[in-house]
């Protein structure tokens, strides 16, 4: 049979750009304080939470909800650090310590949610604001939500690129991340500096969290759920890079949906097998160039691709 | 010594738990070039690294300026005019030249100074201009040593302590960094300069220490120094 | 101080046997069984223990007491509907007194409980103090997990337990001591399967839920529908995914490959999570013209509103979903009015789906007791078919099949309809049975 591959398209784009936007917070943090954060995910739920009780209960307009689950995870997240991570990072902890903190950090949030939600009756919810087709592409409609989602991330992307190449702070911040010695006898005081970034790192995050809630029934397990890609995609970009990340969020997206669907068409692969897709990613990447992408300078193709230099 | 900008006095350091450099005393004259020399893995770096705070110390008294900074943290002392130029990994490699510049001067005031001074470093470094917006993670290995002195001294230090800078390099890249040197100390600024080619850095200096086994063993001037038996034998008889 | 408690206790006890072995010396009269029961209470607390045990006793007492065990889950997963089927069970085990009371017989029943939990760990540490209390017959575990960890057990020790809602294949064994009340999935497949043939599917989408349930399920669907002669796409997702978009996906192309139109169906087997299929599918332009099927997990409150969102209920009437559920017996039974009064009466609230079942479960007990005259688990496993077999009870024939399973099944089939108030509800459109394979439409299903 012919393949048509248009729904399994715009499941890509839309879920792509939201594990884009998850992982970039991942990548930040990591960049910045290099702990592999797997607390992120709780972040992300928290967002979504954060989203659906206030559209739902207090009928604030989604964008107002949006903007609160950014300031909610935002804080988050700077809380997790102040109390946690950079108390045991000054105390001179090695990075699997870290590691195994951030699983703590994660499993006591996500209990809080989980008896929080249970208490209220709310384990499952999803943000009411609703979600109808525009137009119809092939087999699938392109929905309100992809009108959403999209556009948001691109945005997004567009700020985070601005903030890291056009201001002092996100300098500071890339010359962290690339020697953090180097940036402390720059002058860069890098323990006031971090909280930036796990600010953003944790808003983005819940605005993800957010924004998927529009379509998503969530639970308190919806970011751990999630985490698996989360890392995929930043993994792919070699976990400190920006454009890295994003490319990576896409290919763990069009990976998922496209290629479960050829997956499954030609080889008759269950779907349920979806989530070996983002392991096998890891391990491959592991394997193959521990760098990811890191190595390669998107922007520089990019570049070359756009601008056509004449040859002197 | 009245004229030290810089006084160690008893320092213990080294990393995590293991002590590299034991129980050493230097000063630092302001105004003049003081080298430190040694064999590979003497604890040259570890004592720079001990000055800007990088390392632990675990004993002794760090002074500068007659204030004591011994428990200060590395970007507290840059901000008071110490300068540093790390032997390896001493530029951002994913920053352009010119952000690399623009984060040497991330704690000065006034941008618009800023800017200028990277115009200024960039005539005197023209292929630093050449490459302003590309990565410093692409260039040379002379051109990465020009990028991380440059970046020190967009801080405008008071004193800037240079960790091998002519190590592995041509020899041509070499004469010029040590006349960039002599040019910095013509302005005022305090240089410190960490060396295993001992003869060319106590030729250069105005004083040195000789390390071994992470404890200074010899001071004095580079002429005395040069003209010791005992150390010529060891250092520089049998190359 | 807990301790102290204790040990005072212990002695208590102790001095009891003493007295009562006494008085069994002195009245020299035929050893009979009873039972004593000694709870424990520390300061201020609830009881801790509860130690109960059978000793023997003379002729003089008059009253043969029998003890029927409640392995029945009051918290996890059962922590809502758990209480409501033990009260079912004590609702029996009440009515059953009161009758043996009024015709003058010296036979009471009494019961004791304890909680599974709703986990497996649960129920292997609940029915072995069940076991360890002398009782010989247990009217639980609910859930098929939960059954199956204490099947070994109970074999080995020779305890008769009924299960009121235990349904998976998991837990069908023969000649074993387990019994079940309700009609084991093994019948649902069969009645899904003709269900979509009647309303004249040919091609059947299967998307279930990739765990025991749903792939025995999925497969007993897939296995009746190819007999009958219908083509089936079986696709299985990972229902721990947040997101179920790839796998919906996969389901629209199915569709789209039979075509869209009346001759093609979906059957969605899953729980809770069916609620994103259908919030993912309502935007699907090929899912929403076909008819969609549903096992007996999703006829529930949180798939229409106010649990759910309108879109939901809306998507589920547009397709005009089908689905199975245990019956209790025909609606109109006097039985089953006779039974949800006295319920509510006695406890204030309408019974759950399996609160029938309980009541059951514990009148076939001790009907099963009565009719062996002995307190024995092993003649127990031997008349309760037989037992079970004469009864008809509120949830309809209890004839057991070789399984030890309800050999009688029948299943409501349910739609969607929004009533003139403006509410959703889950309506019974026919009736499926089982023993026949026949299917009874109460009106026209489009
Ligand atoms: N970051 C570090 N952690 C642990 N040991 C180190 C570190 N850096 C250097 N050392 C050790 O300290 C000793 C002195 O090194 P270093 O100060 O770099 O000597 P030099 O600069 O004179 O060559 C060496 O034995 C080296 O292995
Ligand atoms: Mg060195």
């Amino acid at each position: 049979m012919a393949i048509d591959l248009t729904l399994p398209l715009l499941n890509s784009l839309a879920l792509g750009s939201l594990y884009t936007l998850m992982a970039l917070g991942l990548t930040i943090t990591f960049s910045v304080t290099r702990i592999p954060n797997f607390a992120h995910a709780e972040l992300v739920t928290v967002g979504g939470y954060v989203t659906a009780v206030l559209v739902n209960f207090m009928a604030l307009p989604p964008h107002i909800a949006l903007l609160a689950a950014f300031t909610a995870s935002a804080i988050l997240a700077l809380s997790m650090d102040e109390l946690v991570f950079k108390p045991l990072y000054k105390r001179g902890s090695r990075p699997l310590f870290l590691l195994v903190a951030s699983i703590g950090v994660g499993l006591i949030v996500r209990y809080i949610l989980f008896s929080l939600a249970d208490a209220t009756g709310n384990i499952t919810i999803q943000t009411n604001v609703s979600v109808n087709p525009i137009m119809r592409f092939g087999r699938a409609y392109i929905t309100t939500f992809h009108a959403i989602v999209i556009p948001a991330t691109i945005a997004i992307v567009i700020a985070l690129h601005i903030l890291f190449h056009y201001t002092l702070m996100g300098k500071a911040l890339r010359a962290i991340s690339d020697n953090e010695d180097l940036a402390r006898v720059s002058g860069i005081r890098i323990y006031r500096l971090r909280r930036v970034a796990w600010l953003i790192a944790g808003g983005v995050a819940g605005l993800a969290g957010g924004l998927w809630s529009i379509s998503l029934i969530i639970d308190p397990n919806f970011g751990w759920d999630t985490l698996l890609r989360i890392f995929a995609s930043s993994i792919l970009g070699g976990l400190t890079s920006f454009w890295g990340t994003i490319i990576g969020g896409y290919i763990v997206g069009f990976a998922e949906n496209i290629g479960i669907a050829l997956l499954n068409t030609w080889f008759g692969i269950n779907t349920a097998y979806r989530p070996l897709i983002s392991f096998a990613i890891i391990v491959a990447v592991f394997l193959i160039r521990p760098r990811g992408f890191a190595g390669i300078d998107v922007r520089n193709i990019v570049s070359r691709l756009v601008v056509s230099r004449p040859r002197s | 010594m009245s004229n030290a900008i810089i006084e160690a006095r008893g320092v213990t350091a080294g990393y995590g738990k293991s002590v590299i450099i034991e129980d050493n005393d230097i000063v630092i004259e302001r105004g003049k070039i003081t080298s430190i020399v040694g064999p590979n893995g003497s604890g040259k770096s570890t004592l720079l690294k001990t000055i800007v705070g990088l390392t632990r110390l675990f004993a002794g008294h760090i002074i500068y300026d007659g204030h004591e900074i011994t428990r200060m943290q590395p970007e507290e002392r840059s901000r008071i005019g110490i300068g540093y130029v790390p032997q390896v990994a001493n530029i951002f490699p994913n920053l352009t030249i010119v952000e690399n510049l623009e984060i040497g001067g991330y704690m000065r005031k006034s941008r618009e100074e800023v800017k200028r001074d990277i115009e200024e470093v960039m005539d005197i470094f023209p292929v630093l201009r050449e490459r302003a917006r590309q990565k410093a993670g692409t260039l040379s290995g002379g051109e990465r040593q020009m990028l991380a002195m440059a970046r020190a001294l967009m801080a405008k230090p008071n004193i800037l302590l240079l960790d091998e800078p002519a190590a592995a390099l041509a020899p041509i890249v070499v004469s010029r960094i040590f006349a960039k040197i002599r040019e910095i100390v013509s302005k005022g600024i305090t240089v410190v300069l960490v060396e295993q080619h001992a003869k060319r850095a106590l030729e250069l200096c105005d004083y040195g220490y000789v390390m071994t086994s992470g404890r200074v063993v010899m001071r004095g001037s580079g002429k005395e120094i040069l003209s010791d038996e005992k150390f010529v034998e060891a250092f520089l008889g049998r190359r | 101080m807990a301790s102290k408690t204790v040990v005072t206790a212990i002695v208590a006890v102790v001095v009891v046997l003493i007295a009562v072995s006494g008085i069994v010396f002195m009245m020299g009269g035929q050893p009979q069984t009873v039972t004593v029961t000694t709870t424990v209470f520390q300061a201020g607390e609830a009881p801790t223990a509860t130690i109960t045990t059978t000793v023997f006793t003379g002729a003089a007492v008059e009253q043969k007491e029998y003890t029927i065990g409640l392995a029945i889950a009051v918290s996890g997963g059962y922590a809502v509907d758990g209480p409501r089927r033990r009260n079912a069970a004590i609702l029996a085990i009440e009515e059953m007194n009161e009758l043996l009371e009024r015709s003058g017989s010296p036979i009471r029943f009494k019961w004791i409980h304890e909680d599974t939990k709703s986990t497996a760990e649960g129920a292997i540490a609940a029915v072995p103090k069940l076991a360890a209390a002398g009782v010989q017959i247990i009217v639980g575990p609910l859930a098929t997990s939960e059954t199956k960890a204490v099947l070994d057990f109970l074999n080995s020790r020779k305890i008769v337990a009924i299960s009121p809602s235990s349904t998976g294949t998991a837990a069908r064994v023969k000649d074993d001591f387990v019994f079940r009340m309700p009609p084991p999935d093994v019948y649902q497949a069969p009645a899904i399967a003709r269900i979509a043939w009647e309303v004249g599917v040919r091609n059947l989408v299967i998307l279930a839920r990739n765990d025991d349930y749903g792939k025995g399920l999925a497969d007993g669907v897939e296995e009746t529908f190819i007999q009958l002669g219908g083509k089936v796409t079986k696709l299985l997702y990972d229902y721990t995914q947040p997101d179920l978009s790839a796998d919906v996906e996969r389901a629209s192309a199915a569709v789209a490959n039979y075509g869209a139109n009346e001759q093609t169906g979906v059957l969605v087997i899953g729980f809770d999570e069916t609620v994103k299929i259908y919030d993912r599918a309502r935007l699907d332009p090929v899912l929403s013209e076909v008819r969609w099927f549903g096992n007996d997990a999703v006829k529930r409150p949180t798939f229409l509103p106010p649990e759910s969102k309108e879109e939901i209920a809306e998507f589920q009437r547009k397709v005009r979903i089908l689905g199975t559920a245990p019956a209790v017996g025909p609606e109109d039974n006097p039985l089953v009015k006779s039974f949800v009064e006295r319920y509510k009466e006695r406890f204030g609230e309408e019974p759950s789906l399996y609160s029938y079942y309980a009541y059951d479960a514990a009148m076939v007990a001790m009907l099963t007791v009565l009719a062996a005259g002995e307190y024995n688990g092993e003649t127990f496993k031997e008349l309760l078919p037989w037992v079970a077999m004469h009864y008809y009870g509120v949830t309809g024939w209890k004839l057991l099949d070789e399984y030890g399973d309800s050999a009688a099944p029948l299943y409501d089939i349910w739609t969607v309809v929004k009533q003139p108030d403006g509410t959703w509800a889950f309506k019974v459109v026919g009736l499926y049975d089982g023993a026949t394979g026949s299917i009874k439409f109460y009106e026209e299903v489009g």
